[in-house]
C-alpha cells in the first residue's frame, strides 16, 4: 500500500466524477487545440492555395509593353551560364472582357469582366502539377476558362464567346494627343475547349487572394497575331529548382539576366539626317546628322528622361514638341475664339538653344542663342503667314496638357518673336512613300522629325486624311495649310526654349518628345544603343517591367491579414474559461463528496499537505487523460470549425478553401503547457482550505469552512477587489473604443472579464456573508430557496459565473452584428468597375455622347450622378480576402467627388475620424486629401476604411499615423492617414487625391471605378444601360447595399462562428448548472424527504429547488447582460455597435429554457426517490 | 508507561450571539491499560470533548498533555504527525473508503508516512484477523456488514500501536448483538495492547463494560 496504489484506486473508485472533471478539462483543452489548429489550418490552406495556384511558378516578369520573345531565351542562357537550370515560359498577360456570343439574337448576352486572359503555349499545362489530365493544345479560334468564369457567363465547352482585350497605341489617352477610343481589340467567336476546374493555374492570378478568379486561355499565337505583336509577349513565367539555388532568386538578379532592347521597352532609335548636293556643288553637304531617341508613348516619360540625361549628360539633347491648335499674331483673343488670320493645328518644338552642330540660324545666318521664357523663334513661312517680324507679338493656344474626364480645354501664350528661321520649300514636296527633294540648299528648320509620330495625322499624305485624337474643325485648314504639309509635313512653325515648354506643357506623362545626338559624337549606333540600354536596363522597373517573386511574396502574404489562432483563442477564452470554472466545479463537488473519506484520512493522522498532494495527483492525472482526450478533439473541434468556414459561416472567408492542418508544433506544446498547469492550478485552487476545514465538519461531511465569526467585515477585501476590477472595467471599455485590431478585442474582452470576475466575487462576498438573509417575518418558500441557492456560495458562485460567461459572449458579440447603411457608400446606390479604362466624363451629357451613348440612354442617364475614380490596382486588403497585403489598391478621387460632399443636405459616409481642421473640412472631412503631397518626402493623405486600416494594415495610430507600400513598380509609398470611415464600400481600398494619385502614378489613364447616384427606382434600369453601352469596356455595375452586405458578412459570419462558441459555453453552463443542482439536491435528500413527510407536495419541493436554480440561473443571465452592457455602451456610443433586441431576447429567453430544464432534470431525479432512506441517511 | 493528562478544559463556539461554551474546566487522567467511557445526552460536548482530546479539535483554554507533551503547541504537520502515531479513532460511522479493500482500510494510517512497510502489512493482517475477518481480508467496505465494518475501523485504529484510542458513539449504529460484540472486542485488544481507550456513548450497557464511567453535565465532567 502507497499513496500512488490510493490515488489510482480513487482514480477508479470516483470515476463517474473524475470522468465529469476529465471532459471539462477535454472540452477546455479542445478548445484551445482547435482555436490553435484553426489559425494553423488557415495559414497552411492560404499557404497550399498560394503555391498551387502558381503551379511551379516562382517568378514572373510582366511588362507594360510587348518584348521580343528571344528575350526569354536570353534570360535562361544567362543563367545557364551560371550554373543555374531555369525554366521560363513566356505568355501573354492582361485584362479583359469576356461575353458570350450566340446566333439567336433573342439570347441573352452575359459578360464577365475584370478577366485575367493568358496566352499561352503548350507547355504551360506542364506547370500544373495538380491537373489530372492536362488540356489539350488550343487552335487559334480557341480558349479555355476556368469554372468559376464559366459558371458566371453560363457557358459550357463548344460554346462561342468574345474576347475584349485593351488595345489602342501607347500614346497615354489622358494626353491630349492620346486616342480616347478605339482602345479595345476584340477577339470575337471564340470557342470554348476545354473548362478547367479553379485549381492550381486554373486559379492563377498575381495578386494573393482565396477568392476565385476569372481566368480565360488563349493560344498565344493568336493573341500575338490579335494584337499586332508578332514574336513578342508581355510576361514570362519562371521557374527554378531550390536545390540549384543557394536562395530563392531576388528580382534583381532575374532582371540582372534578362538585357530588354530599346525597342522592348518602347523606345526608337533612328538617324535623322538631311544631306544637300546640288549641281552647282554636287558634294554632299551635311545640313545635320542625328540619332534620335523617341518613344511609342509619343512623350518620354521623366524616369527614363532622367536615365538618358544621367547616362549621356550634354550629348542628349531633349526636343519637346507640342500641338498648337492656333497660331496668331498679337495678343491672344479674349474670348478664346478662333479667328481666321490664325494658323490652325501647327507643332511648336523646343529645343536647347543652341543646337549644336547643327543650329537653327537666322536670316543673316547666325546661330540663335539663348531664347528668353517669353521669346520665341517663327520659321519663314510661319512669320510670311502670320506677316509677323523679329519684335512682334505672336500668341499660341494649345491644349492644356492633361485632360480630365476626356476632355481637352485649351490655353494661350503670347511670345515676341525673338528671330525667323529660314525654311526652304521643297521643288518636290513630300509624297507617301518619299521624302521632299530640294535644288535649294535646305535649312536645319527643315526638319519634321523633330515632330513625334502621332497615328492618324504624321502618317497621313493629306490633312484632309487626317483623323486626330484630339478635337479637331477641318474647315479652319486652308489651301495654303495644306500646302505646308505637303511640302513640310510636319515640320515646326515655332521654336521656344525648353524651359517654357515644360512649364506650358509638362505633365506627368513627360517633357521630352525625343532626345537627339550628334553623329558625329556617335559614329556606331552600336555605341549609342549600348549606353541607353544599358541605362534602361538597370532601371527597369521605373520603364514599366517589373519582375515580381511571385512565390515568395505569396508565401508572405499566406502570413494572413487576421492572426485566426489569436481571434479563435480570444473568442474561446471565455469557452476555455466557462470550462476551467466546471472543472473546478466538478472537482469541487468531487472532494465534497469525499469530504468523509478526507475527515478520515486527516483522523488517522495525514496531514492537510499529504492529503492535498494525493488529490493534487488525482486531479493531475484526471487532467492528464483529459488534456490527451482533448487533443484529439481539438482535432475533431478544428475540423469541425474548418467545416463550418466551408459551408454556415463561408462569408467569412468567400470562399470554401479552408483544410485542416493538424501538424503538431512547439506552439501547441507550450500551450498544452499553459492550460495543464492553469487547469492543474484550477484542481488546486477547487482543493484549497481542506486543511482548515475542521476533521469533525469533514466527518460529518461538510467541506466548508465554518464561519468564526459572524462580523460583517468578514472578506472585506473581496469588495474592495471586486469596486477594483469594475474600475478596470469601465475603463478597459472606454479604452476599446478607441483601439483597433486585436488590442482593441483584447480590451474588449478583457473589460469584460473583470466585470464578470468583479460581480462574481461581490456575489461570493455577498453569499458568503449572508448578506442575503432573509426577514424570519416574511419566511416563505422563496426565501428558502434564496438561503438554499447561497448555503453554499463558492459553489453557487461557480454556477452563476459560468452561465454569466456564456451569456456575455453571446450579447456583447451579438451587438457588433451589422447592416448596410446609406451612409457606407456615401449616398450611391451603385458602383462600378471596369475592365479597360474609360476617358469620358460619363456624368456629362458631352462625355456620354463622346462613350457612344444614344438619346435614349441620355433621357434616363440625364440626372444620374456618375463620379469616376482613378485606380491603381493592387492587392484587395478588404475583409474579403485573407492574405496580408503588400500594396493595397489605390483609388483616386476626384475634386468634383470631394466637392460633391461639400453640398448640404448630401448623404456621406460614416467618419470614423479626420484630420479635419477648418470647418469646412469638419463639414466635409474629403477635403483632408487636397494637400499637395508626392509619397516621398511628404507623405499623400489617405482615406482609409476604419476595418481595413485595423485588420489589413494594423493601422492602431489613427489619423495622423504614417505608412508605406511597397508598390507593383517596387517603389515604396509613403502615406498618412488623413481620415477613416466606417463600414464603407471603400473597404480595402487606399483612396488619396486625384491629383496626389497622377503625381505617383502618373502612368494610370483613364477612370476605372464608378460611384453611381441614379434617379429614384431607375437603379436597375441605370445599371443595365451603363453596362451595355460600355460593355467594351466590361462595365460591371453592382448595387453598394449589395456589395456592402457582401463584407459586412464577413464580420457578422464571424459574429455567428463566435455566437456559436458562445453556445458552447452556454452548454457547459447547462452541464455545471444541472450538475450543481444534482449535487445539491443529492445532498439535501434528508432535508427534502423531511419536507415531504412534513407534509410538502413532491411538486411543491421541486418547485422550490427549481426556484434556487432560477436565482442561480437569472443571476448568470443578469451578470452576463450586465458585463455586456459595460463592454459594448460605449461603442454604441462611439463606434459601430447596436444592440439586436429581438434576436438577443429570443437567445437569453433559449438560454433560460434550456437551464430550466436541465435543473428539472435533476429536480425530478431527486425528489422521485423514496422517502423513509432518505430520512434514514441511507 | 503512558498518560494522558487533561486539565482545566474549556471549549467554547462564536455564535451570533454569546459564544456557546460546550465544556468547562474539565479535567481527567488516564495511564496505558486504562479506559473510560463518557456519558451523556446529546449535545451535551461528548464528542467535542473527545475529539478535542485526539487533537481534532483545539481547545479554548485548559491543557491536554500526552506523556507530558502539549500537543497543540506543535505545527499543522507535527500535529498530524503526533495524532499519527499516538492516536487512534473510532467513529460511530465506519468512514471506511468504498475504494479500498478491508487490508488496504486498515493499513490507510501507514500512508502519513508514504507507504506501508512489510511489517505494518503483517500487523494489519494480524489486527483484522484479530477482530474476526481474516477470510475477508481482499474485501471491500460494501461488501461487509455494519458490525464488520466497525470491526475494521478498530483494525485501522490500531495499527500504528496508539497509545491513546478514542471511540465516538462506536456502537452507535448497530444492533444490540454487535454492539456487544464490538465492546467486547475494543475492550479485549485494548488490553492487549496496553492502550488508553475513551469511549463516548448514550449506551450504558456498553458504558458498564469500562473500569471507570463519568457523566458530562453543562460541559463538566463528573463520575458516575
Amino acid at each position: 500500500m502507497n499513496r500512488w496504489r490510493f490515488v489510482t484506486q480513487s482514480l477508479r473508485h470516483h470515476w463517474r466524477t473524475n470522468l465529469a472533471v476529465s471532459l471539462g478539462v477535454a472540452v477546455a483543452t479542445a478548445v484551445l487545440i482547435g482555436a490553435l489548429l484553426v489559425g494553423d489550418s488557415v495559414r497552411g490552406s492560404l499557404r497550399d492555395l498560394a503555391l498551387s495556384r502558381l503551379g511551379r511558378t516562382q517568378a514572373v516578369v510582366l511588362s507594360e509593353r510587348y518584348f521580343r520573345d528571344e528575350a526569354v531565351g536570353q534570360l535562361v542562357a544567362n543563367f545557364a551560364e551560371q550554373g543555374i537550370s531555369l525554366e521560363a515560359q513566356p505568355l501573354m498577360f492582361m485584362q479583359g472582357t469576356v461575353q458570350t456570343q450566340s446566333t439567336d439574337p433573342a439570347a441573352r448576352i452575359r459578360l464577365a469582366g475584370n478577366v485575367a486572359i493568358l496566352g499561352i503555349e503548350a507547355g504551360f499545362w506542364d506547370w500544373d502539377e495538380t491537373l489530372a489530365e492536362k488540356p489539350r493544345q488550343l487552335e487559334a479560334d480557341e480558349l479555355i476558362l476556368n469554372q468559376p468564369l464559366a459558371n458566371e457567363l453560363g457557358v459550357e465547352v463548344g460554346d462561342m464567346v468574345s474576347l475584349r482585350l485593351p488595345g489602342g497605341n501607347d500614346v497615354p489617352p489622358d494626353s491630349p494627343l492620346g486616342r480616347k477610343t478605339d482602345r479595345v481589340q476584340g477577339l470575337p467567336r471564340m470557342t470554348v475547349a476545354e473548362i478547367v476546374p479553379a485549381e492550381g493555374l486554373g486559379r492563377f492570378g498575381l495578386h494573393p487572394t482565396q477568392q476565385l478568379p476569372y481566368n480565360a486561355f488563349v493560344s498565344r499565337a493568336r493573341l500575338q497575331t490579335a494584337l499586332g505583336q508578332s514574336e513578342r509577349t508581355n510576361a514570362i513565367f519562371i521557374s527554378w529548382d531550390d536545390s540549384d539555388v543557394k536562395s530563392p532568386l531576388s528580382p534583381a538578379e532575374i532582371s540582372a539576366a534578362m538585357p530588354l532592347t530599346l525597342e522592348d521597352f518602347g523606345f526608337s532609335l533612328t538617324r535623322v539626317e538631311r544631306e544637300f548636293s546640288s549641281d552647282e556643288d554636287p558634294e554632299s553637304e551635311k545640313i545635320f546628322d542625328w540619332w534620335q531617341l523617341s518613344s511609342s508613348r509619343m512623350m518620354i516619360g521623366d524616369a527614363a528622361a532622367q536615365l538618358v540625361r544621367e547616362q549621356l549628360g550634354d550629348q542628349a539633347r531633349p526636343v519637346f514638341t507640342y500641338l498648337a491648335t492656333s497660331i496668331g499674331k498679337g495678343q491672344p483673343p479674349a474670348d478664346s475664339a478662333y479667328t481666321d488670320d490664325e494658323i490652325p493645328y501647327s507643332t511648336v518644338t523646343a529645343l536647347g538653344f543652341p543646337l549644336s552642330p547643327y543650329p537653327l540660324l537666322n536670316v543673316e545666318g547666325n546661330p540663335i542663342e539663348n531664347l528668353a521664357d517669353d521669346q520665341v523663334v517663327l520659321n519663314q513661312w510661319t512669320a510670311d503667314r502670320l506677316e509677323a517680324a523679329v519684335g512682334d507679338a505672336v500668341y499660341l493656344t494649345y491644349f492644356n496638357p492633361e485632360s480630365t474626364h476626356g476632355v481637352a480645354s485649351e490655353s494661350s501664350a503670347a511670345f515676341t518673336v525673338a528671330a525667323i528661321t529660314p525654311l526652304t520649300t521643297p521643288d518636290e514636296p513630300y509624297q507617301r512613300r518619299q521624302g521632299a527633294t530640294y535644288t535649294t540648299r535646305p535649312t536645319t528648320a527643315n526638319d519634321p522629325d523633330l515632330t513625334p509620330t502621332v497615328e492618324g495625322i504624321t502618317d497621313q499624305a493629306s490633312i484632309n486624311d487626317w483623323d486626330p485624337p484630339f478635337p479637331y474643325d477641318a474647315n479652319r485648314v486652308d489651301s495654303e495649310d495644306e500646302t505646308y504639309w505637303d511640302n513640310f509635313r510636319t515640320t515646326p512653325k515655332v521654336f521656344l526654349s525648353l524651359e517654357t515648354a515644360r512649364k506650358l506643357w509638362g505633365s506627368r506623362f513627360g517633357s521630352v518628345t525625343s532626345f537627339r545626338f550628334a553623329a558625329s559624337d556617335f559614329p556606331d549606333e552600336a555605341t549609342l544603343r549600348s549606353e541607353l540600354e544599358m541605362a534602361f536596363n538597370s532601371h527597369k522597373s521605373s520603364l514599366g517591367v517589373q519582375v515580381l517573386a511571385v512565390r515568395q511574396d505569396a508565401l508572405r502574404a499566406a502570413a494572413g491579414t487576421t492572426p485566426f489562432n489569436v481571434l479563435f483563442l480570444g473568442f474561446s477564452f471565455f469557452i476555455i474559461a466557462a470550462a476551467l470554472l466546471l472543472v473546478a466545479l466538478l472537482f469541487r463537488l468531487g472532494i465534497e463528496q469525499r469530504a468523509k473519506e478526507i475527515g478520515t484520512l486527516m483522523a488517522t493522522g495525514l496531514n492537510s499537505r499529504a492529503i492535498s498532494g494525493m488529490l493534487t495527483l488525482e486531479g493531475a492525472m484526471v487532467t492528464a487523460i483529459g488534456m490527451i482526450v482533448g487533443c484529439l478533439l481539438g482535432v475533431g473541434y478544428a475540423w469541425l470549425m474548418l467545416a463550418g468556414l466551408r459551408t454556415w459561416w463561408l462569408d467569412a472567408v468567400v470562399t470554401p478553401f479552408l483544410q485542416l492542418h493538424a501538424v503538431p508544433g512547439i506552439t501547441h506544446l507550450v500551450a498544452l503547457l499553459v492550460f495543464a498547469g492553469i487547469a492543474l492550478g484550477t484542481i488546486v485552487w477547487s482543493i484549497r482550505g481542506l486543511g482548515s476545514v475542521p476533521v469533525r465538519s469533514l466527518l460529518g461531511g461538510i467541506v466548508v469552512r465554518a464561519s468564526t465569526s459572524y462580523a460583517k467585515h468578514q472578506a472585506r477585501w473581496a469588495r474592495l477587489v471586486a469596486a477594483l476590477l469594475l474600475a478596470v472595467a469601465f475603463a478597459l471599455a472606454a479604452i476599446a473604443t478607441q483601439l483597433g485590431g486585436e488590442a482593441q478585442a483584447g480590451a474588449f474582452l478583457g473589460s469584460g472579464a473583470a466585470v464578470l470576475s468583479a460581480v462574481m466575487l461581490y456575489l461570493w462576498y455577498r453569499f458568503r456573508n449572508q448578506l442575503l438573509t432573509v426577514r424570519p417575518e416574511r419566511f416563505s418558500i422563496s426565501q428558502l430557496a434564496i438561503s438554499n441557492a447561497m448555503r453554499n456560495p463558492g459553489r453557487s458562485t461557480l454556477t452563476i459565473g459560468l452561465m454569466a460567461a456564456a451569456c456575455f459572449l453571446v450579447i456583447a458579440i451579438g451587438s457588433f452584428r451589422l447592416t448596410p447603411s446609406e451612409q457606407g457608400a456615401g449616398g450611391r446606390d451603385l458602383m462600378a468597375e471596369s475592365s479597360q479604362p474609360i476617358y469620358h466624363d460619363l456624368s456629362t451629357p458631352q462625355g456620354r455622347y463622346d462613350a457612344g451613348f444614344t438619346d435614349d440612354e441620355e433621357t434616363l442617364l440625364t440626372n444620374t450622378e456618375i463620379e469616376p475614380l482613378r485606380v491603381q490596382p493592387g492587392d484587395d486588403a478588404s475583409c474579403l480576402n485573407l492574405y496580408q497585403s503588400n500594396s493595397p489598391r489605390v483609388l483616386g478621387v476626384t475634386p468634383r467627388m470631394i466637392e460633391a460632399y461639400s453640398e448640404a443636405n448630401r448623404v456621406s459616409f460614416d467618419w470614423a475620424a479626420s484630420a479635419a481642421q477648418t470647418p469646412e473640412e469638419r463639414s466635409n472631412p474629403w477635403l483632408v486629401l487636397e494637400k499637395e503631397a508626392e509619397g516621398k518626402e511628404i507623405p499623400i493623405p489617405v482615406v482609409i476604411d476604419k476595418n481595413t486600416a485595423m485588420y489589413a494594415l494594423h493601422l492602431y495610430g489613427g489619423v495622423g499615423e504614417q505608412f508605406e507600400t511597397l508598390d507593383d513598380d517596387g517603389r515604396t509609398t509613403q502615406y498618412v492617414v488623413a481620415g477613416l470611415i466606417s463600414n464603407s464600400i471603400f473597404q480595402g481600398n487606399l483612396l488619396v487625391s486625384e491629383e496626389n494619385f497622377l503625381k505617383r502614378f502618373p502612368d494610370v489613364n483613364g477612370y476605372r471605378m464608378f460611384l453611381i447616384r441614379s434617379p429614384e427606382g431607375q437603379s436597375e434600369e441605370v445599371a443595365a444601360t451603363l453596362e451595355n453601352r460600355l460593355a467594351d469596356q466590361g462595365f460591371d455595375t453592382t448595387q453598394t447595399e449589395q456589395y456592402l452586405e457582401s463584407l459586412l458578412a464577413v464580420q457578422n459570419t464571424y459574429i455567428s462562428t463566435f455566437q456559436s462558441l458562445g453556445g458552447l459555453g452556454l452548454l457547459l453552463g447547462t452541464f455545471g448548472l444541472a450538475a450543481v443542482q444534482l449535487r445539491n439536491a443529492l445532498e439535501r435528500r434528508g432535508e427534502l424527504a423531511l419536507l415531504q413527510a412534513a407534509g410538502f407536495s413532491r411538486g411543491r419541493v421541486g418547485r422550490l429547488v427549481l426556484q434556487e436554480t432560477v436565482i442561480l440561473l437569472l443571476g448568470g443571465l443578469a451578470t452576463g447582460i450586465f458585463a455586456a452592457a459595460v463592454t459594448v455602451v460605449p461603442h454604441m456610443i462611439f463606434g459601430d455597435a447596436t444592440v439586436p433586441f429581438e434576436t438577443l431576447g429570443v437567445t437569453l429567453l433559449l438560454i433560460l429554457i434550456a437551464g430550466l430544464l436541465s435543473s428539472f432534470w435533476a429536480v425530478r431525479s431527486t425528489t422521485q426517490g423514496a422517502i423513509l432512506p432518505a430520512l434514514r441517511g441511507d | 508507561m503512558a498518560q494522558l493528562d487533561v486539565a482545566n478544559l474549556c471549549k467554547e463556539y462564536p455564535t451570533r450571539g454569546e459564544p456557546l461554551k460546550v465544556l468547562r474546566e474539565v479535567s481527567c487522567t488516564l495511564t496505558s491499560g486504562q479506559n473510560m467511557a463518557i456519558l451523556g445526552p446529546s449535545g451535551c460536548g461528548k464528542s467535542t470533548l473527545l475529539y478535542c482530546i485526539g487533537t481534532l479539535e483545539t481547545p479554548t483554554t485548559g491543557t491536554i498533555t500526552l506523556d507530558g507533551k502539549n500537543p497543540f503547541e506543535l505545527p499543522e504537520t507535527e500535529l498530524a504527525k503526533f495524532r499519527n502515531q499516538h492516536v487512534g479513532f473510532i467513529f460511530q460511522d465506519h468512514h471506511l473508503l468504498p475504494q479500498l479493500t478491508i487490508l488496504e482500510n486498515v493499513l490507510v494510517p501507514t500512508l502519513a508516512h508514504g507507504s506501508s512497510s512489510s511489517a505494518q502489512v503483517d500487523r494489519a493482517k494480524m489486527l483484522i484477523d484479530r477482530v474476526g475477518l481474516g477470510d475477508r481480508i481482499q474485501h471491500r467496505s460494501s461488501e461487509l456488514s455494519g458490525g464488520e465494518r466497525q470491526r475494521v475501523a478498530v483494525a485501522r485504529s490500531l495499527i500504528l500501536g496508539p497509545a491513546l484510542l478514542l471511540a465516538d458513539e462506536p456502537t452507535g449504529n448497530l444492533d444490540r448483538t454487535n454492539a456487544l460484540a464490538v465492546g467486547n472486542l475494543l475492550l479485549e485488544l485494548q488490553q492487549q495492547e496496553q492502550t488508553m481507550l475513551i469511549v463516548v456513548t448514550h449506551s450504558t450497557e456498553l458504558a458498564e463494560m469500562f473500569q471507570s464511567r463519568f457523566g458530562l453535565d453543562d460541559g463538566r465532567l463528573q463520575p458516575m
